[in-house]
């Protein structure tokens, strides 16, 4: 394997077996992390990315299974870890989860609990993955809380999650992540919830916080303006399967596929003097148990092929070393 | 006719707080805070700030679906001009409910979940009691074909529908009774993406189809400059500064504007942002800072903005809260 | 052509809640039994003079405390027949104990018939009839035995079934009215008001219950008629049983005063009534159904404890309490013990209502996700 790579996501399909049916959350998607870098995963809702951040992390619910793939960590270049194929209550997995692979939630309030200060939440944390004593624990916490920049630390550790406010709680969020010195970080939407100002400190935060540590970022959200500034490589992800893939500049200045172009243009650029209308994308997001046959975007691209798209999973078409797409139409258009 | 179909003056909303056994007020969050400004009779005007701006309850308020402590509010409908909408009493203010209406933010909770798309969508005319049924019916089958929605989904209950055809019905709610005056209170915030731009071209369509003025209340600075003519900026129930779309984004004069519009991340990976780091967070609502509110976070500030409040002066069309409005020359973020 | 799913979905969509919470109840099959069980009660209680052979009042004779009738499926021949027999009894002394006994008279055979004609009755009190589900051509059938007057016990717990039922409804109607009032004007304009009447909840909240009725009851004076009695209980039920009501409806109320669809109704014109009546209460009215049904029982055991302590309802009106009552002694438990079946039904009716109740509290909230 390639030495930069630090997780490898082959084939991954988890499934969710519910009541009413068979949800196919992930139907088969692959993408790297290389170390030190920070990769993108944007789409809408039902596009499976809490899911994949959830797969890695192990922490799906009762009702999914991995269906098939792999999750490959490579923290041993020639030796990878099968996160995939781990049993749940492995000690190996217990020390790669919140130790080596931390994640950040979308909503710090609910994932504190309310019934301890954040620095019990932290030496908790410490402790179980890190033979410190309690005393030096909380040093260590408090050290935490002042990189990220919160002020008074040795007063915040006492405080509960509710006396802070959302910049802080998100910034207390990273420090429990950051805590434990991993090596990959997963953050679920991590500024959908701040404000403006509040994200762009968080979001300096972060990538200050790669650098010191040397730490790659999985970078989940909806916000194309958030994922330009922030992931060197992106994943376009509709209805549970990767469109596109490719570096930030590729992805923003050489769409390929239909959904990332049309996504593109459906966001209000500031300055584009376009008083008109934002190009919407046709129909809406089918339901879970409505997934198209073939090409999941199928039913909403305006540049379907009847009997084609709707019918054949598209094969992968690389553009270049590090760009790739999901689509009958740019296959097409090779020849 | 008036140009202005909306005239606020000193408007306010105090929200006492009380604690002890006795329930004593012991202070008081100043959610608005005297606040004035005007809007034109076929206008879209942004509001934007954070949280605790006051941008919301100013939403509500001005629809009186919260109260205000003091100050007026004045309409100049089409047919009555000088409403003065806080002295109306219970009967005749939901006569006015017909001139003016509100689309909410929340898809899931402002749509009752046992009441037919048909039902919600004739509310306000029904509530109103001065069409009959059949005419009832007709024009909730209009507004639903101008929104969108198929015949069929008129039968259907909301929990048939997805976020953005929600977001749909409560449009079509707001416009069934042909309002003159719309609030859209963060109507596309909890959309998807693709969704969000459907959903603001449909708003655009319709003001021009049926002639609306809108206040457009959001946080993201991008859907506001493409949807609004003017924007006002808040900052802790404070209007800090107002002006023209482009004369907004292209020449902020207030501190607080100019770090918002620096935050905005732009979506173009070959330009980073280079964000104005504002120090502190949003000062607690029930201590306010003396002075200007923006003063302990401002890298302008002076001794003066510690212990005077500026007021909102005009130059042209463009309203400042600042002393410092003149000397100051801040960043230009975009250009048009 | 919609397909199949299309239609089902189509359903689904365009069901009000009332259909949903039908389907999502039905699954429950303890609840579906519950509610014949209950359906079963309403029809006994609706028809009582067909179900049960002979009246509430009438008399035997002299056969006092006298067992079950034996019932037979034997033909002339001794073999096997489909078509019941009923022995008669005879009185006896017993040569060991001395004691005066029933004995099976076989001599005294007769067939057990259906839909025979019998007493005259008048249904709802204006209909008249006199066809009875079962009975003999001469002579008594007791399927339960008889009681210290000689009565049948199995008519007079079918009547009694009326009384109890009618009981229950009509004072947790009363109780569903005014917990409605209070505890919806108290949710909705909160303030003084609902101070008020929350101090005044917990005030009759506090008073043990069991004293308070049989103070009540022991007030209500001697001459009073049994009807009148009958009206007073349900009044007194209704009255004490309101608090639960009102502090689940205000609680409702205040959950979803602030909702942005209850924003909207109030910028739509709404006037308050309408608001309170067409959006706020049908948003929770199932889960009130769901509180009522299972106050049911309460108000049952309520009324059958307050008559078996001779507190509430008086003879010649029956009901379960009241024959429970005649039960309450050493001798029943030892020679007559089938003084003691109408408990079996109102075993049947509390377990009913609380699977009932069961059912209807997961089926309530038909938008969950949950099964």
């Amino acid at each position: 394997m390639d030495k930069k790579t630090l997780l490898e996501v082959k084939d991954l399909s988890i499934y969710f077996n519910l009541r009413e049916g068979v949800l196919k959350a992930i139907d088969g998607i692959s993408f790297n992390v290389d170390r030190n870098s920070t990769v993108g995963i944007v789409g809408e809702s039902g596009s499976g990315k809490s899911v994949t951040a959830q797969a890695i992390m192990r922490i799906l619910p009762e009702t999914a299974e991995i269906k098939s793939g792999e999750i490959n960590y490579y923290k041993d270049p020639e030796n990878p870890i099968k996160i995939h194929e781990l049993p749940d209550k492995s000690p190996v997995l217990s020390s790669i989860r919140g130790k080596e692979i931390s994640m950040i939630f979308q909503e710090p309030m609910s994932a504190f609990s309310p019934l301890h200060t954040i620095g019990h939440q932290m030496i908790e944390c410490l402790r179980l993955h890190t033979p410190m004593t309690k005393q030096e624990a909380r040093e260590r916490a408090i050290e935490m809380l002042a990189k990220v920049g919160i002020s008074n630390p040795e007063k915040r550790v006492d405080q509960y999650s509710f006396e802070l406010s959302g910049g802080m709680r998100q910034r207390a969020m990273i420090a429990i992540a950051l805590s434990t010195n991993p090596s990959i970080v997963i953050a679920d939407e991590p500024t959908t919830s701040l404000d403006v100002t509040i994200q762009a400190q968080i979001l300096k935060l972060m990538k200050d916080m790669q650098e010191e540590f040397n730490m790659s970022i999985i970078f989940i959200t909806h916000n194309l303006g958030v994922i330009a500034q922030m992931a060197d490589m992106i994943q376009v992800m509709y209805l549970g399967k990767i469109m596109e893939s490719g570096t930030a500049e590729e992805i923003f200045y050489e769409p390929r596929h239909p959904y990332t172009i049309n996504l593109l243009k459906a966001i209000p650029k500031i300055g584009s003097n376009a008083s008109g209308r934002l190009e919407a994308i046709p129909g809406q997001i089918p339901g879970p148990f409505d997934i198209p046959k073939g090409c999941k975007f199928c039913t909403r691209c305006p540049s379907a092929i009847k009997g084609l798209c709707d019918v054949r999973t598209p094969e992968l078409k690389m553009f270049s070393e590090t760009h790739s797409v999901s689509c009958w139409k740019c296959l097409e258009q090779e020849k | 006719m008036e140009d202005n179909i909306l005239t606020v003056k000193n408007l306010s909303k105090e929200f006492p707080i009380y604690k002890g056994l006795l329930r004593k007020k012991t202070a008081v969050v100043k959610a608005v805070n005297d606040v004035s400004f005007e809007i034109r009779r076929g206008e879209t005007l942004g509001l934007v700030g954070e949280s605790g701006s006051g941008k919301t309850t100013l939403g509500r308020l001005i629809l009186r679906a919260i109260e205000p402590t003091s100050g007026e509010i004045t309409f100049n409908f089409a047919d009555e001009t000088n409403v003065d909408f806080l002295k109306l009493k219970k009967k005749q203010l939901n006569k006015m409910r017909t001139k003016v209406q509100m689309v909410f933010q929340d898809p899931y909770s402002s749509l009752n979940p046992r009441m037919t798309v048909r039902d919600i969508i004739a509310e306000t005319l029904v509530a109103n009691k001065t069409m009959s049924r059949n005419e009832i019916d007709t024009r909730v089958r209009e507004i639903a074909d101008l929104c969108k929605l198929n015949l069929e989904h008129l039968r259907r209950f909301p929990h048939a529908f997805s976020g953005g055809q929600r977001q749909r019905i409560g449009i079509a709610r707001a416009l069934a009774v042909n309002p003159e005056f719309v609030v859209c209170d963060e109507s596309v915030s909890a959309l998807d993406v693709s969704v969000q731009a459907e959903i603001i071209n449909l708003f655009k369509e319709l003001q021009v189809i049926k002639d609306i003025t809108y206040l457009f209340i959001a946080h993201d600075l991008s859907i506001v400059e493409h949807i609004s003519d003017r924007i006002i900026v808040m900052y802790l129930g404070q209007i800090v500064e107002e002006a023209d779309k482009k004369t907004l984004f292209e020449n902020p004069m207030h501190p607080y504007t100019e770090a918002l519009m620096s935050a905005i991340p732009e979506p173009d990976p070959l330009r980073k942002m280079a964000p104005i780091f504002l120090e502190g967070e949003i000062p607690n609502p029930m201590n306010l800072p003396t002075g200007c509110y923006f003063h302990p976070r401002c890298h302008y500030a002076t001794e003066r903005c510690k212990k005077e409040m500026p007021c909102l002066r005009c130059f042209g069309n463009h309203k400042v809260a600042c002393h410092r409005a003149e000397e100051l020359h801040l960043k230009q973020y975009i250009k048009y | 052509m919609k397909t199949q799913d299309e239609n089902a979905k189509l359903k689904y969509y365009t069901a009000s809640q009332w259909q949903l919470i039908w389907w999502r109840f039905r699954k429950h099959r303890l609840s579906i039994v519950g509610m014949t069980i209950l359906s079963i009660f309403i029809i006994f209680a609706l028809f009582p003079e067909f179900f049960a052979p002979y009246s509430a009042t009438e008399r035997n004779g002299e056969s006092i405390l006298c067992p079950p009738s034996k019932i037979v499926f034997k033909n002339a021949e001794g073999g096997f027949s489909l078509a019941p027999k009923v022995y008669g009894f005879k009185r006896e002394r017993n040569k060991e104990t001395l004691k005066m006994e029933y004995v099976v008279d076989e001599s005294n055979i007769q067939p057990l018939k259906f839909f025979v004609k019998g007493e005259k009755y008048k249904l709802f009190g204006f209909l008249p009839g006199s066809i009875h589900l079962y009975g003999v051509d001469n002579g008594f059938v007791h399927l339960w035995g008889t009681d210290t007057m000689a009565r049948d016990i199995f008519s007079r717990t079918i009547f009694a079934t009326r009384s109890s039922l009618s009981i229950g409804i009509l004072g947790l109607a009363i109780a569903f009215i005014i917990g409605l009032l209070i505890g919806g004007v108290s949710g909705y304009f909160g303030g003084w008001v609902d101070n008020f009447f929350q101090r005044l909840t917990e005030f009759i909240r506090s008073i043990p219950t069991y004293p308070l009725w049989m103070g009540v009851a022991a007030a209500m004076p001697r001459e009073w008629g049994p009807k009148t009695v009958y009206f007073m209980m349900t009044i007194i039920l209704g009255f004490i049983g309101w608090t639960t009501l009102a502090r689940r409806i205000r609680s409702q109320i205040i959950s979803i005063r602030d909702a942005d669809f209850i924003v909207a109704a109030k910028l739509c014109g709404a006037s308050d009534m309408r608001i309170i009546f067409k959006h706020m209460i049908p948003t929770f009215i199932s889960y009130v159904i769901v509180d009522l049904t299972i106050s049911f029982p309460n108000m049952i055991l309520s009324e059958t404890s307050l008559s078996f302590l001779g507190l509430g309802l008086r003879p010649p009106v029956t009901s379960w309490g009241v024959l429970l009552r005649s039960a309450q002694n050493l001798n029943s438990i030892v020679n007559s013990p089938w003084m003691f079946i109408p408990a079996i039904f109102v075993i049947l009716a509390v377990l009913s209502f609380s699977f009932v109740g069961d059912g209807l509290r997961d089926a309530a909230d038909p938008y969950s996700e949950k099964s």
